[in-house]
């Protein structure tokens, strides 16, 4: 999948740490490990949501698309 | 009623699973030793062809070829529902643990229905062998060497299952995934 997540670069400079975030966020720091680790197959809009009001962030600042990128590509269902 | 855990209803269910699968493992080694039993009760065979119970003797057909293809019909045929049997418990098991869309069950699913078809057609060439041997059953009972449709449309339910429990995998993968 070329979509690549850059949630550690944005909480690094944010200075939050990854429990903290989760606990802000509302979802658990397994979840949100997936999501750091780029091993999510998709996110909600509702966290998508949650995760920039609490980052003060837009979803282009986590999510970027890296067409070079390969790695997994799964079709839908 | 619980629905995951040991007193769950696929769990008790699992639990007959495996008393009856032990009972048709028994069945198999004794069905596989008969010919050697020295016990005159464990001489007769019973078996159902198409339409009732027929008694077959290995007394009345010792040193016949017919009492060989009877007996291998009977071993396959019971061999083949241990194996069902055995498939069943593996599919049940992760149900009992809430994980009713297992990695392995669309497989297990797919091998059921191979083996529940592969037997209906041996057991057909093994009625068909018994007829060209000339073995004739009681008034009343015949030995049919018809393809078992029914057997066969089992089987093609099993792989529309398998294939159901495949997307449902892959669905259940999708959503823990899913953040």
């Amino acid at each position: 999948m070329a979509i690549r997540i850059h949630l550690d670069r944005v909480m690094l400079e944010r200075g939050i740490s990854l429990t903290e975030l989760a606990g802000r966020v509302g979802i658990t720091l397994a979840n949100l490990s997936i999501l750091k680790s780029n091993k999510a197959r998709a996110i909600r809009f509702s966290t998508l949501d949650a995760l920039c009001r609490e980052l003060n962030c837009s979803p282009g600042d986590i999510l970027k698309y890296d067409s070079s990128g390969g790695g997994r590509s799964e079709s839908p269902l | 009623m619980n629905l995951i855990g040991p007193k769950s209803i696929a769990s008790k269910t699992h639990l007959v699973l495996k008393v009856v699968f032990i009972l048709a493992i028994v069945r198999v080694l004794l069905m596989s030793i008969a010919p050697v039993l020295p016990y005159r009760s464990l001489q007769h065979l019973s078996f159902d062809i198409q339409s009732g119970p027929l008694l077959v003797s290995f007394d009345l057909l010792r040193g016949t070829e017919a009492k060989w293809w009877i007996w291998a019909m009977e071993l396959v045929s019971r061999t083949y529902q241990a194996v069902v049997l055995y498939l069943l418990m593996r599919i049940l098991a992760p149900v009992g643990l809430g994980e009713p869309f297992d990695l392995k069950t669309p497989s297990r699913l797919r091998i059921m229905g191979c083996v529940v078809i592969f037997g209906s057609v041996l057991r057909t060439f093994f009625c068909a062998q018994l007829l060209k041997l000339g073995l004739r059953p009681e008034p009343g009972v015949w030995i049919s060497w018809a393809i078992d449709f029914d057997a066969i449309l089992m089987g093609i339910v099993l792989f529309v299952l398998a294939e159901v429990f495949r997307r449902g995998y892959a669905l259940k993968t999708d959503n823990e995934l899913t953040v």
